[in-house]
């Protein structure tokens, strides 16, 4: 048997062009998912999660609450984020699913009726780089 | 244009070279989505791996579990899909690495560990997408006809999957390369904050910490990915290029924790050794079906 032959020149540039795709996304910002960008996105996080009941009293939900919820590899994300600490893509990626963080929370105890998340997030450096905030009305 | 194009993608190759990352890849799969290697080695995954990685049986959690999709549709991590995605990959890479039917093994190797990884975004590691993405091109390639257990009978093995494995690493090292272009990198403030958080130590780190400081080795560390670039797409220092690249690897996998990473690049780095045999193109290399 011979080697088959080799697919067209659209299908191979197009296989290029998904192997740059993701490098190129994660230069512009878009996405850290595929950039390959190793070690040179160190970000300081600290998550904050507050708690409003009904009778209007609020509370700090500490981050070791939702630890047990999580897998194991969140976990690793999470622990200590209650304080400013390092992390890399994972951080940035758990700060777009702050929605995820407060549908826990809201499922944990009933009597929550709003929960705020916040992200704080700063560069190596110490300069804030945007952050995340998200409220969610439990139902 | 036309020539330049078919010198990359045309002709063909040794298909050991295929044969060689099928098992490359297949036991890289093995090793990382478990810890049964953990009596025999110290690999960096067995300082947070139990059991099987991501199977909701050994990753378990308190109900309500957090669902944490990296993207929105996907089904919790601790569901039955989930484990049977997790529990599929094991004879999967076992196909693979045998070379049963390891083309349809590997893509659905690939698909699955994917699937996984989404299914919670802090999940996300580079080696891992590396090691899902090998996947994927080893689902490319014929590499079955040597070192399987009934070998496919081919005469040659045609050469466009390698210049695509060949395309991918050059983009992963100019992607590490000019990221690292950045000020804060540069100086090595981004370097020693990660140096400070995750284990950077032996003999070589320290040598060079005490010779050039954070921002020399930071700068050295860019110059060398940078440099791989050109070196591995030229064919004259292609060898130059692929022995730099290994010393690379060798000295990050000795430094800190990569996983992975250094053992999947050093398969794409294979790819870089002359596998090409001569032989003119066929007229149906030169036109696209």
């Amino acid at each position: 048997m011979r080697a088959g032959r080799r697919p067209s020149d659209a299908a191979l540039l197009a296989a290029a062009l998904a192997m740059l795709a993701l490098p190129a996304l994660a230069a512009l910002g878009v996405t850290p998912v595929g950039g390959f960008r190793m070690f040179t996105e160190p970000v300081r996080y600290r998550l904050t999660i507050f708690e409003e009941r009904a009778d209007g009293a609020a509370y700090q939900v500490p981050v070791r609450a939702i630890l047990p919820h999580a897998t194991r590899d969140a976990r690793r994300v999470l622990q200590g984020s209650d304080r400013l600490r390092l992390g890399e893509t994972q951080a940035r990626l758990v700060a777009e699913r702050l929605d995820a963080i407060a549908a826990l929370v809201c499922a944990q105890d009933s009597r929550r009726r709003v929960v705020h998340v916040h992200m704080e997030m700063e560069d190596v450096a110490g300069a804030p780089l945007p952050g995340r905030d998200l409220e969610r009305r439990c139902e | 244009m036309r020539a330049r194009w078919d010198a990359l993608f045309a002709g063909e190759v040794d298909p050991l070279v295929y044969a060689a990352l099928r098992i490359g890849v297949a036991t890289l799969v093995l090793v990382r989505i478990a810890d049964w290697t953990a009596p025999l080695l110290s690999l960096d995954h067995h300082g947070w791996v139990r059991g099987l990685d991501h199977a909701p049986s050994d990753d378990p959690a308190a109900a309500p579990a957090l669902h944490m999709p990296l993207l929105g549709g996907l089904p919790s991590a601790h569901s039955t899909f989930a484990a049977a995605l997790a529990w599929a990959r094991a004879p999967l890479a076992v196909l693979v690495l045998l070379g049963l039917r390891p083309r349809p093994a590997a893509l659905a190797l690939g698909v699955s560990g994917y699937l996984l990884m989404a299914l919670d975004a802090s999940r996300y590691f580079h080696h891992l997408h590396l090691l899902w993405l090998s996947c994927g091109l080893v689902a490319l390639t014929p590499c079955d006809a040597r070192l399987s257990l009934w070998p496919r009978r081919l005469a040659g093995a045609p050469r466009w999957p390698l210049t695509l494995w060949r395309f991918q690493a050059l983009v992963i090292y100019a992607a590490a390369g000019l990221a690292k272009l950045d000020p804060r990198w540069l100086d090595g403030t981004s370097l020693r904050a990660i140096a400070e958080r995750y284990p950077f130590e032996g003999a070589l780190w320290d040598a060079g910490l005490g010779a050039v400081g954070h921002a020399g080795m930071a700068i050295a560390i860019a110059a060398w990915e940078l440099a791989l670039v050109p070196l591995l797409a030229w064919r004259r220092t292609r060898l130059v290029g692929a022995a730099l690249g290994l010393a690379l690897h060798v000295v990050l996998d000795s430094t800190t924790m990569v996983s992975t990473f250094g053992a999947s690049m050093a398969l794409f780095l294979v790819t870089f050794l002359p596998w090409e045999v001569s032989r003119a193109p066929r007229p149906a290399d030169r036109t696209a079906t």
